[in-house]
């Protein structure tokens, strides 16, 4: 396998990023990505896709999915209502086996990335029950005593939320890469890539505010690198001056346009608090 | 190779197994980095930490097993005789 992936020019990849992607293309074992809400994880997919020109397949994992859903489901009540009605496509049970996204994955003639999105979101037993199929990439399906082998073993990119512990042995299996959240430098480039027009200074503090609010204790929910470039957008739109920014002054502790930025009713009263004391300790 | 590595990282408490170290140098052996200290860095802490709360633990073992590493800068390799090297083939 020479694709090595390098990152594009819509998306930031890290050195340690770049070297996790790489050893699970070579070795075509799942990479596991994990990290803070809104740090790219699912995005990370699309561009190792769009950047090794491989198709994404995507399979949203939910509360309710079942391991099995992905491989393929069999509809026996539309077996039920079509003998009743005498239909012919009856007889041959294939008519009625529902491929799941493994499935599809499995067939292409071409390698695709299969993205297992949020798998912590599924029940514990979930990563388990794909343990097989993802290490030997092949499934039987039962109904039509069929083995399903994959074509091109898939990269398989599974992203996780860290709402539930993973099995010991599903992570064994992967490859890992916590996204920590980007210093001050990698979050430059991150904006230049984005907006590359915006205003030098106006990005200066914009990111000085924007770490201040990140740092301000007893926050419930912080924010990270998608509602900062939201907040930018705004700002821009807005046009706001650069200055503006700056001014410490009574009632400024909440920076302009903070709605994009704080998405919490509490944190925002925080705010109003800590401003109302900054306020009189002025006075 | 690197045996003592993945000793002290169980002897540290970090949860590593023969599978993951296997694929470590699976990974080796098919070229996926090449020789810079740090992408050797980058690669085994994907293929041996899985849980972001051993990733301070991993980054010890890893100063102390090899230690003095990234310091072999240009400037400090010293001169040596070339008859010293034959002997030792």
């Amino acid at each position: 396998m020479s694709q090595k992936f390098e990152g594009t020019e819509n998306y930031i990849a890290t050195e340690d990023l770049r070297v996790a992607v790489n050893a699970a293309l070579t070795l075509q074992r799942p990479l596991l990505i994990k990290g803070e809400p809104g740090t790219g994880k699912t995005v990370l997919a699309e561009e190792v896709s769009k950047a090794l020109d491989m198709e994404l397949i995507t399979w949203h994992v939910k509360s309710t999915t079942k391991a099995q859903q992905g491989l393929y489901e069999y509809d026996a009540i539309t077996r039920l209502r079509d003998s009743q009605l005498g239909d012919e496509r009856v007889k041959d049970v294939k008519n009625y086996i529902n491929k799941g996204k493994l499935w599809e994955a499995f067939e292409k003639k071409k390698r695709v990335v299969l993205l297992i999105d949020e798998i912590d979101k599924a029940d514990i037993e979930f990563p388990n029950d794909l343990l097989q199929e993802l290490d030997r990439m092949e499934f039987y399906v039962y109904e039509t005593g069929e083995t399903i082998k994959a074509v091109e073993r898939p990269l398989v990119i599974i992203t996780s939320n860290n709402e539930k512990e993973l099995p010991d042995a599903f992570l064994r299996r992967c490859f890992f890469h916590y996204i920590s959240f980007p210093d001050a430098d990698t979050m430059n480039q991150i904006i230049n890539v984005h907006y590359p027009d915006i205003k030098d200074r106006l990005v200066r503090n914009a990111l000085a505010s924007f770490y201040e609010v990140r740092e301000v204790p007893g926050l419930k929910k912080k924010p990270s690198t998608s509602e900062l470039l939201d907040w930018l957008k705004l700002l821009m739109n807005e046009d706001i001056d650069p200055e503006t920014l700056r001014e410490q002054d009574a009632g400024k502790l909440i920076p302009p346009l903070h709605g994009a930025l704080i998405k919490n009713e509490q944190d925002v009263h925080l705010f109003e608090r800590l401003a109302f004391l900054a306020r009189r300790e002025r006075n | 190779m690197f045996v003592n590595f993945f000793h002290e990282l169980k002897a540290h408490n970090v949860p590593v197994s023969l599978r993951e170290y296997l694929s470590l140098l699976e990974a080796l052996d098919n070229d996926v980095i090449g020789n810079q200290v740090e992408d050797f860095y980058y690669l085994s802490k994907a293929a041996l930490v899985k849980d972001e709360r051993n990733l301070d633990k991993f980054d010890r073992v890893f100063g102390e097993v090899f230690k003095g590493l990234e310091s072999l800068g240009e400037g400090d390799i010293a001169e040596i005789p070339e008859e010293w090297l034959r002997s030792m083939t």
